[in-house]
């Protein structure tokens, strides 16, 4: 999100249950884990914004993601082809 | 709350990110956290074997901006160090020099034992003579 916050509106979590750290019961209730709803951002569209402007923001978010993933020894080991699901993760 | 300016200038500008050859006998790999938690860090050493110290140190995060600026500024203070004054780090330190805010001291106590685990790893690997 540090990537954004200068220039796009975008939020962790949904509206729904912004008051807490609850991942939002729509998306588990679609049937998504706990990983993928904690991960999910969520992007607001008002009557004022433009193409341009949701253009802008998929470029930005491209290269965001691009650059996390840089950063991601999680995202190294998926592209080796080891199953995450099994590794024995040292919890802290 | 605001992420401190040197916390940015390591998201934005990490240092020392990548990948050791963790197999090899002068490596140490130190793997800590859970995708779940949201924090994941791997943080690698590389001990010079005349001197003993720390030649080469990476890392590679998966967390918030403090957890990758808390690991990114860790492979910056253990380069030359040696193990015993590498496993001295303490992760207030790291709070510290990234004015970390409360909520976020948990990533510097991942990065102090992502440190740990290296060493231990490195120790283990090499019982002879550490």
């Amino acid at each position: 999100m540090m990537t954004f916050n200068q220039e796009i509106a975008l939020s962790s979590g949904s509206a729904c249950t912004s008051a807490s750290l609850e991942p939002s019961y729509v998306l588990i209730a679609l049937g998504l884990g706990d990983d993928l709803a904690h991960s999910s951002l969520r992007f607001s569209l008002g009557r004022f914004t433009t193409e341009e402007e949701i253009d802008y923001a998929i470029e930005a978010i491209s290269k965001g993601v691009n650059h996390m993933r840089d950063l991601s020894p999680i995202w190294e080991m998926y592209k080796e082809g080891i199953d995450l699901d099994s590794v024995e993760w040292a919890e802290h | 709350m605001a992420y401190s300016d040197k916390v940015i200038d390591h998201f934005k500008n990490p240092r020392n990110v990548g990948t050791l050859d963790k197999d090899s006998n002068t490596v140490g790999t130190g793997l800590v956290g859970a995708p779940e938690c949201g924090d994941v860090m791997r943080l690698q050493i590389e001990v010079d074997e005349t001197t003993k110290k720390i030649k080469e140190a990476k890392f590679k995060t998966f967390g918030c901006g403090s957890a990758i600026a808390s690991s990114s500024l860790a492979t910056e203070w253990l380069k030359g160090k040696t193990l015993d004054e590498a496993a001295a780090i303490d992760n207030m330190e790291i709070v510290e020099e990234l004015a970390l805010p409360p909520v976020k001291i948990h990533c510097s106590v991942l990065a102090e034992d992502a440190i740990k685990s290296a060493i231990e790893d490195y120790r283990k690997k090499n019982q002879a003579d550490s």
